[in-house]
């Protein structure tokens, strides 16, 4: 069972940790914070699993694109806190970058006609 | 304090549960019934201690913390199967030992080069000549140590022979051992003293001052370590001599147990002289001196030998001149004659080179049957767990998880098999050392070198890679299936336990044969006759001081004023003296031929020459064939000859009253025939040997043989004090007991049998202990078929037969390919067999014999039970 976790993981990865990171720009957010955003951001067809989230944030975290730290919600909960680092914030551009480059690419090979017509 | 772990786990966990909290609150904000909200929340997050799980897994691959917790996992399962985990330790543990002590042996006797510069072009050399008979390689002689010295060949050479002196004015009078050396022999070694000098060219000629070197050791117990000592003089034997030089600690070559193919050394030598020999000495052509030297820079070791060979054939040449019977000698053994420059080392273990690798390939078969039977032992408890595993993988635990426990499992079964493999290898090697340092080639120097240990720590690694890696591979291959049926593994498991029962079988043949036959062949050692009574017997060796005794008669009414001396005592029942002790491989070679002149045409042959004292028949209890023994009214004619000499010089007659001749000297008369004496070894074949009363021909250095009447060492007081009450300067040495020359010479055998044999048992045992544990395990596999079959109607003695039949398969193939692998093993055992052959078919029917009913005992537990199952009971459990 475990196994499926980390397939899910694999599969997504990169692609949840950019939108981790995404999420991070606008400033410090808790876990469960970080996968409401996603989820609504994407208008809900992006469905974070817990199961990836987590290990997604702690393997983040060890990268050194993101620092975590103890905090109040404004519910006055004690939650912990992440938020990017400057080479976190590089990687972002970096992935933003990958991410324009792979859906041009995939929109180009979908499309190979208005490709054409474009030359 | 907590440990870091301990929080960063608990961080997590709060993480993880803030999550749920807040994710709880919304729901309940968004006005669902706190409790449904709950259920649901928690469902949408899945499983916590999952999540934690995989979390973590992303700190590190392979921490610390989730090491400890494997391991304590580990414990707790060793904890609740003690018996498997005593049985693994134990097992692999005395494997390792035995593995690492023969690891040790073979590479401080055989690999570890001598502590001295370049000590590969040291060489001794030393001589096959055909008609000395006894011990193949024989010392050599002073003239061919002059002329080899000069010969260019070697550089540095020198000519070491044993000395004993009594040591007087250092506390309590002592005898030292030592060794008179030629000046060149310190710069051979290229080992310098620690104090002083070593000797210098021109101190090893006649009428140099005397003057001495001595062990560290020495300098140490006699002198306190006083540096003052070099220039002193000390009392050394029968002069004063000068202290030159002090040795480093550690250096005391010659021993006798590395030297003693070649010559008689001191146990450890103690102190060097010069050795300051005569003309005369030279002349005498004594094959008595250890020559070594260091191979010339350039010259090859068979330009070497060729050099040297050629100079000792010429040597025989020019004394073949002028003496018929030499000449003939000489010219009929001249092209056997071999000069043989060894390495030193290679002399030293020669004697037991091929059976420390006969011994260091068992204990490999030995530790690959220990390998193949704990992977059956692992792989029998992890089938009996996988009901355990297949839960626990349900739930949620990777195979990766569960094969790293296994893996954590097996490396602490080999991390305290290690453990008892290290305090067993301490053991091992000082038993070893006990039993065999002074006798065998550079055991002293035997200790756990840090190689042995690396040795140790990859047999435990491999040992946990194996038997963590072999059933987790079966396991991850089997689909995770059916929890709760099954506890016996898959087909493929079963097949792969029944050949590795089958190697195991065939593996402890070929161990078990080798035990046998090695057994066997001690037992026809201890079994050959050595022609005389060994028992109650001493011996020691008598040389005259100075020049007392100028003519062989004064010489032999001193040593036998001496003798009665000896006779006079309470113990002593007999009491006679010979030119050489049998069993010690001493003789003197004499050419012989029948009739009463002079007959080049006749046969020659070469028979041991033994001066003895009329009382040497009774002393030794040498059996009387015919004629009669030597009364003091002898003459000079008057021989006694061995039943073979007999039968060799007058075949088919009566040889009482026969005459025949030793060279050119007058002929001797047989008066009397006695059995053969075994002069070499016990494994050696009686040599022809023939006496002559010591009355009329004696030697200034004798050998006495005592007969007691109680145990031969409570005598050796009263024996010294005998001689010493007539001369008080007369020295007794090398007392010995027959027994103790005995033992001695059977010492290396023993060592070997005794290694050999325990190594067997312990694979019977192994062996045994697998073919038990496959069959029960397959009993219980097929409890249910068995179960069926009796519900149709197959009967218990059927059921029996049946599990037998298995049994007896893996059994006989097992035989099968252990009798053709201990065949093809033939040669290794060969040089080591004595009055049996390798293949021979009684040794092989017996231990087959043996490996059977054992294995078939075994099976019988395990087949009863499968008969005497309750098939009702049975077949509801399953």
């Amino acid at each position: 069972m475990k196994d499926r976790y980390r397939n899910r993981i694999e599969l997504l990865q990169g692609t949840l940790d950019m939108l981790i990171l995404q999420t991070l720009q606008w400033g410090a957010q808790h876990g469960y914070a970080i996968g409401n955003a996603i989820r609504a951001n994407s208008g809900e067809v992006l469905r974070v699993e817990t199961g990836s989230l987590y290990p997604a944030l702690h393997r983040l975290e060890k990268q050194g694109w993101v620092a975590s730290e103890w905090k109040s919600t404004e519910a006055g909960q004690r939650a912990k806190f992440y938020r990017l680092t400057a080479s976190g914030r590089r990687q972002l551009t970096r992935e933003r970058d990958r991410w324009s480059q792979l859906t041009a690419a995939i929109a180009g090979a979908m499309n190979p006609l208005s490709k054409e017509g474009a030359q | 304090m907590k440990l870091p772990w301990r929080a960063r786990h608990a961080q997590l966990d709060e993480e993880l549960q803030s999550h749920l909290r807040m994710a709880i609150r919304d729901r309940i904000e968004r006005g669902e019934d706190p409790r449904q909200a709950e259920i649901a929340a928690r469902r949408e997050f899945g499983n916590v201690g999952l999540i934690a799980d995989t979390t973590r897994d992303h700190w590190r691959f392979f921490s610390l913390e989730r090491l400890l917790r494997e391991l304590r996992h580990a414990l707790r399962g060793m904890r609740r199967d003690p018996g498997f985990t005593a049985a693994a330790v134990l097992i692999l543990g005395v494997g390792m030992a035995a593995a690492t002590v023969m690891f040790s042996l073979v590479d401080t006797v055989l690999l570890r080069p001598l502590p001295f510069p370049a000590a590969d072009r040291i060489l001794a050399i030393g001589e096959i000549i055909p008609f000395f008979g006894t011990n193949p390689l024989v010392a050599v002689t002073l003239r061919e140590y002059q002329l080899w010295r000069e010969s260019g060949a070697l550089q540095p050479t020198t000519a070491v022979h044993s000395a004993s002196f009594t040591l007087l004015g250092a506390g309590q009078p002592e005898r030292i051992e030592g060794v008179q050396v030629t000046a060149d022999f310190f710069r051979l070694f290229g080992i310098e003293p620690e104090l002083g000098r070593d000797f210098r060219a021109g101190e090893d000629k006649p009428g140099a001052p005397p003057i001495a070197i001595l062990s560290h050791q020495l300098w140490a117990r006699k002198f306190h370590s006083d540096p003052a000592i070099v220039g002193q003089a000390i009392h050394l034997g029968d002069s004063l001599r000068t202290v030159v030089g002090v040795m480093p600690p550690g250096f005391d070559f010659p021993r006798r147990a590395d030297i003693s193919r070649l010559i008689w050394a001191p146990e450890q030598t103690e102190a060097w002289v010069p050795f300051q020999f005569t003309e005369e000495e030279v002349r005498q052509g004594n094959f008595n001196y250890l020559v070594l030297g260091r191979l010339a820079s350039g010259v090859s070791r068979a330009q070497a030998q060729a050099r040297l060979q050629a100079i000792t054939h010429q040597i025989y040449e020019e004394q073949a001149r002028g003496n018929d019977e030499f000449a003939e000698i000489v010219r009929q053994n001249l092209p056997g004659i071999v000069v043989r420059p060894e390495s030193l080392q290679a002399t030293m273990t020669g004697g037991i080179r091929s059976a420390l690798w006969m011994l260091f390939g068992a204990v490999a078969l030995l530790l690959v049957l220990i390998y193949a039977n704990l992977a059956n032992l692992f792989l029998t408890r992890s089938a009996a767990r996988l009901r355990e595993q297949n839960i626990r993988q349900a739930l949620g635990a990777s195979r990766w998880h569960i094969f790293e426990e296994r893996f954590v499992e097996s490396a602490a079964i080999g991390a305290m098999a290690a453990a008892l493999g290290i305090l067993l290898t301490f053991w091992g090697l000082a038993a070893i050392k006990d039993f065999g340092a002074n006798r065998l080639p550079r055991l002293y120097e035997l200790t756990l070198n840090p190689r042995a240990l690396l040795v140790l720590t990859a047999l435990g690694i491999a040992a946990a890679f194996l038997f963590g890696a072999v059933p987790g591979w079966l396991r991850s291959r089997a689909p995770l299936a059916s929890p709760t049926r099954s506890t016996a593994g898959s087909r493929a498991e079963t097949r792969l336990r029944a050949w590795l029962v089958t190697a195991e079988i065939a593996l402890s043949l070929i161990l078990l044969v080798g035990g046998a036959l090695l057994l066997e062949s001690f037992r026809h050692v201890l079994d050959s006759d050595p022609g005389f009574d060994t028992r109650n017997l001493l011996t020691a060796a008598v040389p005259l001081p100075g020049n007392q005794y100028p003519t062989a008669s004064r010489q032999y009414r001193q040593f036998e004023r001496l003798l009665d001396a000896v006779r006079r005592q309470p113990g002593v029942e007999a009491a006679s003296m010979a030119n050489a002790v049998p069993l010690t491989g001493e003789a003197e070679i004499h050419t012989l031929r029948a009739g009463a002149t002079s007959q080049p045409s006749a046969p020659a042959f070469h028979a041991e020459y033994r001066m003895v004292d009329p009382e040497y028949l009774r002393a030794m209890r040498i059996p009387l064939i015919r004629g009669r023994w030597f009364q003091d009214t002898d003459g000079e004619t008057a021989a006694v000859v061995s039943l073979n000499l007999a039968q060799s010089l007058f075949p088919g007659r009566n040889p009482l009253g026969l005459q025949f001749r030793e060279g050119d000297n007058p002929p001797l008369t047989v008066v009397g025939v006695v059995g053969e004496v075994r002069n070499g070894t016990l494994e050696t074949q009686p040599t022809l040997q023939y006496y002559r009363p010591a009355a009329t021909e004696t030697y200034s250095y004798m050998f006495f043989v005592i007969r007691t009447r109680v145990a031969p060492e409570s005598v050796i007081a009263e024996v010294r004090r005998a001689v010493n009450g007539i001369d008080p300067e007369q020295p007794v040495a090398h007392i010995r007991t027959m027994q103790e020359i005995l033992h001695g010479g059977t010492l290396p055998r023993r060592f070997e049998t005794w290694l050999l044999a325990s190594f067997a048992a312990i694979a019977l045992f192994l062996s045994v202990l697998g073919v038990f544990g496959v069959l029960s395990l397959s009993v219980a596999r097929r409890a249910r078929e068995f179960g069926i079959r009796m519900a149709l109607g197959a009967t218990r003695p059927g059921i029996l037969r049946l599990v037998m039949g298995e049994a007896t398969r893996l059994i006989a193939a097992g035989v099968a390919a252990g009798v053709a692998l201990a065949l093809l093993s033939r040669p290794l055992l060969k040089d080591l067999l004595f009055g049996v052959t390798a293949g021979d078919p009684k040794v092989y029917a017996v231990t087959i014999a043996v490996l059977v009913a054992a294995g078939m005992l075994a099976c019988w537990i395990p087949a009863r039970k499968a008969a005497h199952g309750d098939p009702a009971r049975v077949l509801r459990e399953e």
